[in-house]
């Protein structure tokens, strides 16, 4: 059992570390935390509007991109390893099939809790940054715009001095940064002309948004052992947008018929996952929505999950 | 050091891969020096990593020398109309996985600006000669190794060039497979075609160069004349029928006499290559039916020889 | 042109039997089929074929975009990886082959791909048509199925010519300072003008003057669409008035209207009443005693004239050709990034490219909606101002110039609006065809073809 955790660890930190190291995955990071800043500077004349729209553009932002970066690396992650042989390399040794789907997978939900909270904490400061129209806190918006040329910089000296992997290491600096801006965003004192503390409330949204991402590993995982790489991700395309318009296409025929009902059951529904409405005004997401949405990602997930793995096990790996 | 004959001159030819920060990484070749005449089997042996190929790459121009010159034709390698003189057959078959046999020939033809007619021709010729005339319209990607291996060989001789260059070329292959090749490069010298053939395989290159360059770390540690080089001077060796033992007695009195040290008498032996193909040649008078690629014995009649090129 | 020819079929030809055409193919079939029957019209005719028209050549775009975008990052960078361009380039074959061989793959798989989407749109349209209402759907053919010009008034069409030739005399009158530049001037101007609808009062009248830079096609009526807003509530009731219809060649037609407020209505004018004319004059009579108001015309967009120019299919014909140019622009793109980029990466920074005459005339649009010429001429200056108000000049004249080039450069993409031309009836005239292939074709595609090609023949392909 200890060695089966002991490879569990090894194959999933190994899939993360991998999934770091391809550079779309942190162009995209970097990309979503660069355009989480500009918003602020975009919307500084929304007068009355400037709050919100800041906040619901981050966290569209936060999910838009996580999804590019989950499709692609749960796609990549088993796709790429089973064409390569570097699967087969795997499974000829000790390790059971059911072990390494799902080292794959939580490698990659790994991957996706790391660029949340990156993403998680650009949100707090964009809100930060622009909490008031037409007033925008210089500081923390610099810190914020500043960050990801900060964390290319020091994955560029890291490289130059000791020959570690750029991508990964940009990727690792930019939650390290990002975390000390926080930090550095909480000493500032308080600015009298728009005092506005950091708006903590939007921990439960991104927690929501997060859930939403590691089911889209798993649904992507799921397809990946089984499909090529540019079918995985029409596929996964489709679920999500069949997931987002769900109420639409399924809700509203569910009562009358069983197979609009059997679909809503089976697409995973993204509108319970995106909750910012419940943020205007002053509004807070209750944590327990939040538990209730996990229970749900919970077990959406382990049918993904299971399903996967059924779908792995009897799969022809190279 | 280059003659009028020189198909190839290197002149302290040196590739160096940098980082990003462009600081040197590694020195795949170190300032080597080579020449290849024309109508030469010219051996380029190495362990790996020892700068067989890189030195290939930069010979097709898909690689910059650092520093040194290197000319093909007497030409920089840089010239795009200079590769129409020569055929390349890659370590490994690269080779697009949705095209047939037939078709990558065809599309290579084209490439080549050979009209329609040289092109059927020539793929015919060439697909009897790799043993794959009978294989239908069967997807590269659904070929063996070796017999996508025959398929490289082919579009390397597509153009019937003046110079070819075999990286690995029996590679993948099986013995019989690799015996062709080798007589298939012989042959193509006879005809004064000029080979390069980069391997590790020592056996092959013996049996088929005339003249070798040993690479080590990027460098040139040994060159010559294939026989010069593997040529036992301090001893000598007679071959002579069976003889009796008392015949033999006699003989090695006789020798003794004349050298101090004791002779040695034993029975040559085949090798194992010569073994294998004398068993497939008696099972194939058999009349067993063979699935698998089954090449013809002779060369590809387009293949010009010298006094056609 | 062998080589060409050789390397675009090899595209081609594994395109096909790949299973990447199959899978486009379904989504195209989903795009132009199954999308717009999910979707929900208003129900009548004409909002049916609406949608059919925009929601199909659109999406179909969307995913021929996407594909083609993928496709040609890929083009070339996958060849790199799988190393058979190492083959090719072992191969007398120049860079510049490689790469218009590539972009002529998929240029004609395009071709191909839109040709059949425009056969099924307009199968599709006709089967509609066929099961529809005769009334409706003769309708529909006069004023959706046809690419018909639109002709705006001449105070709307020659606004930017006439204000600013009156410049100098509205900074005189207005007492505008002179360190206001003349483009904010202008912005304020028009924008109080914008603001300005057309009032007319009982038994008053309103005069529109359209000129023709055409002869109007023979046989086809003129088209007027209008929309009107009352002084009262009207509770739906229609607006009685008298339209008055003169050209400059003495021809008169009158049309009593009944229109209700608020809603787009129209009017043909018969051919023979408006014949050989150059130019036109329409008015409005508010002769509506019953209930007496004031009618109001929004300035700038309550009436227009549809002038026929040709019929349907050849402006679905022009329109897939428009889309047939900026796919064959995406192409370019693609192959460029793919000739030194992964295919991830290459597809991410393709899109960058593809997206920046967007972004660009977005900062341009926001631009221009910037602070007026009031405001400005309100501003109080200090003692100190005058020396970092020259250096602020100096960098925002140095921001501006590179912004107004960047916009001259790129704004031409963005000109082209294919799909949103058809569902309207608009022609999509010859000359936008051409500026199009002449921005995309002759001078976007080429920059990118020159880098492309210059990265090729840089590029060390053996190192991977």
């Amino acid at each position: 059992m200890l060695l089966k955790i002991r490879q569990f660890i090894t194959l999933s930190s190994l899939t993360t570390s991998e999934a770091m190291r391809q550079p779309i995955c942190l162009i995209l990071a970097i990309s979503s935390i660069f355009l989480m800043a500009l918003i602020p500077i975009l919307s500084l004349h929304q007068l009355g509007e400037s709050g919100k729209l800041v906040r619901d553009s981050s966290l569209a932002i936060h999910f838009l991109f996580g999804l590019l970066i989950s499709g692609y690396a749960a796609g990549m992650a088993l796709t790429i390893e089973m064409k390569s042989g570097t699967a087969s390399a795997v499974l000829s040794k000790p390790v059971s099939r059911e072990l390494f789907f799902l080292s794959k997978f939580a490698g990659i939900a790994m991957l996706m809790i790391l660029y949340s909270s990156c993403a998680f904490i650009s949100e707090l400061l964009a809100t930060k940054a622009l909490s008031q129209a037409y007033y925008m806190n210089t500081p923390i918006a610099g810190l914020l715009l500043g960050s990801p040329f900060v964390a290319i910089l020091i994955a560029g000296f890291v490289n130059y001095r000791w020959k570690r992997p750029f991508t990964s290491q940009a990727f690792l600096a930019l939650f390290v940064i990002l975390g000390l801006s926080l930090c550095i965003a909480l000493t500032i004192q308080p600015d009298a002309q728009a005092d506005h503390p950091i708006e903590w409330r939007l921990l439960p949204a991104s927690v929501l948004i997060t859930m939403a991402l590691c089911v889209m590993t798993g649904v992507t995982v799921g397809f990946a052992s089984r499909l090529p790489l540019i079918p995985t991700q029409i596929a996964t395309l489709l679920i999500f947008l069949f997931g987002l318009m769900s109420d639409y296409l399924f809700g509203r025929h569910q009562d009358t018929s069983v197979i609009a009902s059997f679909f809503y059951t089976l697409i995973p529904n993204w509108q319970h996952f995106w909750m910012t409405d419940a943020l205007t005004g002053g509004g807070h997401i209750p944590w327990s929505y939040v538990g209730t949405t996990s229970l749900y990602a919970c077990v959406y997930l382990c049918a993904v999950l299971c399903l996967g793995v059924l779908s792995f096990k009897y799969s022809e790996v190279k | 050091m280059s003659s009028p004959d020189s198909i190839v001159v290197a002149n302290g030819l040196t590739k160096v891969f940098k980082d990003f920060w462009q600081r040197p990484k590694v020195t795949a070749v170190n300032g080597i020096d080579f020449e290849i005449k024309r109508g030469r089997i010219f051996g380029l042996l190495g362990p790996n990593g020892s700068g067989k190929s890189t030195t290939i790459k930069m010979l097709l121009g898909l690689l910059h020398p650092t520093a040194g010159e290197l000319t093909v034709f007497g030409q920089d390698t840089s010239n795009v109309a200079n590769k129409s003189r020569v055929g390349y057959l890659p370590e490994e078959s690269y080779l697009y996985p949705h095209l047939s046999a037939p078709e990558t020939l065809d599309f290579y033809g084209r490439l080549f600006d050979l009209d329609r007619a040289t092109r059927k021709l020539r793929t015919a010729q060439l697909l009897d000669m790799v043993g794959l005339n009978d294989i239908g319209h069967r997807t590269l990607g659904e070929f063996s190794k070796g017999m996508a291996r025959r398929v490289g060989l082919a579009q390397a001789l597509i153009n019937d060039p003046e110079l070819i260059i075999l990286d690995e070329p029996t590679s993948g292959l099986d013995p019989l497979g690799t015996r062709q090749v080798k007589d298939l490069i012989i042959a193509l010298a006879r005809r004064g075609k000029t080979i390069l053939l980069s391997s590790h395989l020592l056996s092959d290159v013996e049996d088929v160069c005339d003249e070798i360059v040993i690479l080590f770390n990027g460098k040139v540690c040994a060159r010559g004349l294939v026989d010069d080089l593997l040529k036992e001077q301090s001893q000598v060796r007679f071959t002579v029928p069976n003889l009796s033992p008392k015949q033999v007695q006699d003989a090695l009195a006789r020798l003794r006499d004349i050298c101090a040290d004791d002779p040695v008498v034993d029975h040559p032996q085949r090798n194992l290559e010569q073994f294998f193909l004398s068993a497939v040649r008696d099972a194939q008078q058999t009349g067993v039916t063979q699935t698998g690629a089954r090449a013809s014995e002779h060369l590809a009649d387009f293949l010009s020889t010298e006094s056609d090129t | 042109m062998n080589q060409i020819i050789a390397i675009a079929s090899l595209s081609i030809r594994t395109a096909i039997r790949s299973r990447i055409l199959q899978i486009l193919l379904t989504l195209l079939m989903a795009a132009l089929v199954v999308f717009p029957r999910v979707l929900i019209s208003d129900g009548t005719l004409e909002g049916i074929i609406r949608i059919m028209l925009q929601y199909t050549l659109g999406s179909a775009f969307v995913v021929l975009s996407i594909a083609t975008m993928w496709a040609a990052c890929g083009s070339i960078s996958t060849e790199v990886q799988t190393r058979t361009l190492h083959m090719l380039f072992s191969k007398p074959v120049p860079a510049a082959r490689v790469w218009l061989g590539k972009w002529l793959g998929l240029c004609v798989l395009n071709f191909f791909l839109l040709t059949g989407c425009a056969a099924i749109v307009a199968i599709q349209v006709q089967l509609t048509l066929k099961v529809a209402d005769a009334t409706e759907a003769e309708i529909v053919k006069r004023e959706i199925l046809v690419g018909r010009q639109e002709i705006e008034p001449d105070d709307v069409r020659f606004m930017e010519k006439t204000i600013r030739s009156q410049l100098p005399i509205i900074r005189k009158q207005k007492n505008i300072a002179d360190d206001v530049p003349d483009s904010i001037v202008y912005r304020t101007v028009v924008k109080e003008i914008k603001t300005r609808p057309h009032v007319v009062p009982t038994d008053g009248q309103h005069n529109w003057t359209f000129t023709l830079d055409e002869p109007l096609a023979p046989g086809h009526p003129l088209q007027v669409k209008f929309k009107m807003a009352s002084s009262l509530d009207r509770d739906n009731t229609p607006i009685l008035g008298k339209w008055l219809v003169r050209t400059d060649t003495g021809q008169s037609w009158t049309h009593q209207s009944h229109e209700r407020a608020g809603a787009f209505a129209q009017f043909s004018i018969p051919y023979e009443s408006v014949t050989d004319a150059r130019s036109i004059q329409v008015s409005y009579i508010n002769n509506d005693h019953q209930h007496p108001s004031s009618v109001l015309f929004n300035w700038e967009s309550s009436i227009r004239l549809y002038a026929w120019k040709t019929h349907f299919t050849t402006n679905l014909l022009r329109a897939c050709t428009l889309l047939f140019i900026l796919l064959a622009l995406i192409a370019a793109v693609g192959i460029t990034t793919g000739c030194s980029l992964t295919l991830p990466v290459a597809a991410f920074t393709t899109l960058f490219f593809i997206s920046m005459p967007w972004l660009v005339v977005t900062i341009h649009e926001s631009m221009s909606s910037a602070p007026t010429a009031t405001s400005h001429a309100g501003h109080d200056h200090g003692p100190n101002e005058g020396h970092e108000k020259g250096n602020a000049d100096t960098k925002n004249t140095v921001v501006t110039s590179i912004h107004q080039a960047t916009y001259t450069v790129l704004s031409p993409v963005t000109r082209f609006h294919p799909v949103q031309s058809l569902p309207d009836g608009k022609e999509i005239p010859v000359h936008q065809l051409l500026e199009a292939l002449f921005f995309c074709i002759g001078i976007y595609s080429p920059i990118f073809a020159i880098a492309g090609i210059r990265i090729l023949n840089r590029r060390e392909v053996g190192a991977v």
